[in-house]
């Protein structure tokens, strides 16, 4: 585990956020729902393994097989 | 590390200036049509006041344009002043084609302009001023469009050239 992924995940989030307001300012209310959603899935990508192994972490610990 | 760090400047420097590039074309095309207007009441006085010959009006006048519009005419009178057996329309046809690739005018314009041509040199005078006042009366509207497609995409496109290249650099890191 480290920490950049946090941070990354972090910046991806600033970076959509400005993207959305520049689009919405613009009058494109569609495309900033589209870049949203758009970082969503990317974040999503990056942390969907991480997501597995921490379910597989718990599933070991209380003994779930 | 070091170079990590160079290759993100380079990338952020590259979308940064495209997104001007793309921003400035848009400036750009509102300059042209205005010079265009310009160069047209030129040679509309040239025709219909001081009754110069076309291939003549039309190098004086593009001695007096600013830089990217003046080919169109420079390039207009060569053709007319080689008498190669052309008429004015096919001439100015030939001068707006090529000369579209380095201007920033779209289809429309460049329409309106090459429809102008079809009146050029073909009829009397009195014709000649209606199709001067319908082409400046059609880039009249060409400029209020440009003008408002400028406000509306100017800014978007500086901003998203830049975040668009910090995008990359954050997931490639």
């Amino acid at each position: 585990m480290d920490v950049n992924v946090i941070f990354k995940i972090g910046a991806i989030g600033i970076l959509v956020a400005a993207l959305y307001l520049v689009l919405k300012n613009t009058g494109r209310e569609e495309l900033a729902l589209m870049a949203a959603l758009g970082g969503l899935v990317v974040v999503l990508m990056m942390v969907i393994q991480m997501i597995g192994e921490l379910f597989e972490n718990v599933r070991t610990i209380f003994q779930l097989y | 590390m070091m170079v990590k760090l160079i290759g993100c400047i380079v990338i952020i420097a590259c979308s940064t200036s495209g997104g001007y590039l793309l921003a400035s074309g848009y400036t750009k095309r509102i300059r042209e049509l205005r010079a265009l207007q310009y160069a047209l009441q030129c040679l509309e006085s040239e025709i219909l006041f001081t009754l110069t010959p076309l291939p003549q009006a039309v190098k004086k006048i593009a001695a007096r344009l600013d830089k990217p519009i003046d080919k169109i005419f420079a390039f207009f009178g060569q053709v007319l002043e080689q008498r190669a057996g052309y008429t004015a329309e096919e001439a100015w046809d030939m001068a707006i084609i090529s000369a579209r690739d380095f201007l920033c005018l779209d289809r429309e314009d460049l329409d309106i302009i090459r429809g102008f041509g079809k009146n050029l040199g073909s009829t009397d005078r009195a014709n000649q001023e209606k199709s001067f006042k319908l082409v400046n009366y059609q880039l009249q509207a060409q400029l209020v469009k440009a003008e408002e497609k400028r406000s509306k995409n100017e800014k978007l496109c500086k901003n998203l050239g830049f975040l668009l290249g910090a995008a990359l650099v954050i997931l490639l890191v």
